[in-house]
């Protein structure tokens, strides 16, 4: 009995042990305007920022750079063929949003270097490359933070089974915020339970299997003007904008706090911006139909 | 939350629950958050049978995931779109009403939010051949005058079935129209009633009535003033005492059911592609007219319109919020006998 338990556990770390050591495709310089030459794995990137901001947006276009091969026909898609599990706790996940995006970029690439003039792109090679594209991207809905927990548990099968996979995206990690907050009662621990189990699963595939993390998260509470004031006028008028930019005010738990390595902040006024303290950049963006398009 | 108990799985029996309980271990989540190996040497059961228990709970109460293949091929053939009888309208929203999502109509008292309700009503059981289910929260249903829509726009006589297209719910507060959405669900699931299989759009007039009295006091102040000062009487102060211990409820439960309403709402449309047509009130936040409800609720619909009115019968109508199209779109329409319809 005791032998054959040990043969099984052995088994299971040897599994684990070649899944972590196997190289995963690198997506390394997919949106360089934004992650200069990142993201490196491990890496976690929180997109931070009121709703129609933009932030689900940009994770299409970084899908479909994700997912995308590099060559295609003789074309640069510039893509880093690479896998995605994409975790929807918003029901936003908007399929034909993503395949415009693709067909549009594709598009573009092929039509702004012609190499061959006998050799014509049809419509329907780009349908039949977008479809194979889309083998590469998971989608998973979850309902309550429960689920969300015990999916991540049972994920760690499918990400060691599939050597592709290089990112996970999660749209939205505080959509059961609110619900947690209520069924936790008056005791802030077990409100927070569940989330800071799902902050240790999550951390435990995005260290042991080197994979990058992207997820947003709902301004759901304003700095109070008086933080923002007091900060104010201890800096210097030039600075004075960059304070106001970082309206961060975090309300998740704070083992997730402490996970975010990058925290982009989504701004919408008059035009879209991004702005991220760690990676020094405030940048404007614009959205068209072939996805986030940086100025 | 869910407890371990005998029958889950064969492995699972009671002397293994008791054991497990004895460690501190009494839930799925506790039990799959642990170490299987120190789990094993610490209880003495066998490393194999927790294996064996966790996979069958993982499985059990995990969501599966599908590639973005197998969704394209469902979403294209499942999603229908629902135009709405004004080309407008049609265009901003790029065809119509889309299946799979929830759309929001926000606007102020009169701006014709109604209406729209009632002429997509028509528009999905007349031009669509679907089912529509009608929740109304603020007893603006008027049958008469969907007649009159149906009558005029689509020649519907009195003696046609149109009617037995369209079902009306009335629920007043928050808790029965999320059991009512629930039982829509099971209504679905069970495919016994006919009506429920031809169901396409699911329309809730106004989300914003069942919503105000379970956010708290504070975040309220501002709206109350609003839609106060709009009464303009002398009896102003009498209302502001009236109302204010109604509306006072735990913003906390408030924002936590918004959530429940959306997680109900939002796989409803999803999973059984019907489209929800959601109408809201606006605000005034720096002199800007946005959607009511705050910033929990303004996550919750994929694509919403502001329209405002013109004057007479003349509204226009403001894409602001949308996946599809362009933002800040307008399109103008006119409200006549035959509902909402393009002007000239």
């Amino acid at each position: 009995m005791l032998r054959n338990c040990r043969i099984i556990r052995n088994l299971v770390v040897l599994h684990r042990l070649l899944a972590r050591l196997g190289s995963r495709p690198s997506i390394q310089g997919i949106e360089d305007t934004l992650f200069l030459d990142g993201p490196n794995v491990k890496d976690v990137y929180e997109l931070y920022g009121v709703e129609g901001s933009g932030k689900t947006e940009l994770l299409l276009s970084l899908v479909t750079s994700i997912i995308l091969p590099k060559d295609w026909n003789g074309y640069k898609l510039n893509g880093a063929n690479a896998g995605v599990i994409f975790i929807d706790t918003d029901y936003k996940f908007q399929i034909l949003r993503l395949v415009n995006i693709m067909e549009k970029r594709i598009m573009v690439k092929t039509e702004h270097d012609k190499l061959d003039t006998n050799k014509k792109t049809s419509s329907n090679d780009i349908e039949v490359l977008v479809k194979e594209c889309l083998k590469k991207i998971m989608i998973v809905r979850c309902t309550s933070s429960f689920q969300l927990l015990v999916t991540l548990h049972s994920l760690e099968s499918t990400i060691s089974n599939n050597p592709d996979i290089a990112v996970i995206m999660i749209d939205s990690i505080s959509a059961f915020y609110w619900i947690d907050r209520c069924n936790g009662g008056e005791n802030i621990g077990a409100q927070e339970t569940n989330m800071k189990h799902i902050v240790q699963q999550l951390s435990k595939l995005i260290n042991n299997y080197n994979l990058v993390l992207f997820a947003t998260k709902a301004l759901n509470f304003k700095k109070t003007n008086k933080e923002n004031e007091l900060k104010g006028d201890n800096c210097a008028s030039p600075s004075e904008k960059k304070v106001l930019k970082d309206n961060h005010a975090e309300f998740l738990c704070k083992s997730w706090y402490k996970f975010v390595k990058h925290r982009l902040i989504f701004h919408k006024e008059k035009s879209f911006s991004i702005y991220c303290n760690s990676l020094n950049i405030d940048i404007q963006f614009t959205v068209n139909e072939g996805g986030i398009c940086f100025k | 939350m869910s407890v371990l108990r005998c029958g889950i799985c064969s492995a699972l029996t009671d002397d293994v629950v008791s054991t497990l309980k004895d460690n501190g271990i009494r839930s799925v989540i506790d039990l799959i958050t642990q170490n299987l190996e120190d789990l094993s040497q610490k209880t003495k059961l066998s490393y194999k049978d927790l294996v064996a228990i966790v996979n069958v709970l993982l499985a059990q109460y995990s969501t599966f995931p599908v590639t973005g293949e197998a969704l394209y091929n469902t979403v294209l053939t499942s999603t229908s779109i629902l135009p709405t009888a004004c080309q407008g309208f049609d265009q901003i929203l790029d065809g119509g009403l889309y299946t799979g999502e929830v759309t929001e109509v926000a606007g102020e008292i009169a701006s014709g939010k109604t209406q729209i309700c009632l002429s997509m009503t028509a528009s999905v059981i007349c031009h669509s051949k679907q089912n529509v289910m009608y929740v109304d929260t603020s007893g603006g249903f008027c049958a008469e005058r969907l007649e009159e829509i149906l009558h005029t726009k689509y020649q519907q006589g009195d003696n046609s079935d149109v009617f037995s297209h369209i079902r009306c719910l009335q629920t007043y507060d928050i808790y029965s129209l999320l059991s009512e959405l629930q039982q829509i669900k099971v209504n679905i699931t069970q495919q016994s009633d006919p009506f429920y299989s031809g169901l396409k759009l699911i329309i809730i007039d106004n989300v914003a009535s069942v919503i105000y009295p379970i956010l708290g006091g504070n975040q309220l102040d501002g709206r109350l003033i609003v839609c106060i000062d709009l009464l303009n009487a002398w009896w102003k102060p009498v209302v502001y005492t009236l109302i204010y211990p109604i509306l006072g409820g735990n913003q906390l439960d408030g924002h936590g059911l918004i959530v429940q309403l959306s997680q109900l709402l939002k796989p409803l449309a999803v999973d059984y592609s019907l489209s929800v047509l959601v109408s809201n009130n606006v605000v005034v936040s720096d002199g800007e007219k946005k959607a009511s409800l705050g910033k929990v609720w303004s996550h919750v619909p994929h694509t919403r319109i502001l329209v405002s009115s013109m004057g007479d019968q003349q509204r226009q109508l403001v894409l602001v919020k949308s996946s599809r199209s362009r933002t800040g779109q307008t399109a103008n329409f006119i409200i006549s006998e035959k509902g909402c319809v393009d002007p000239g």
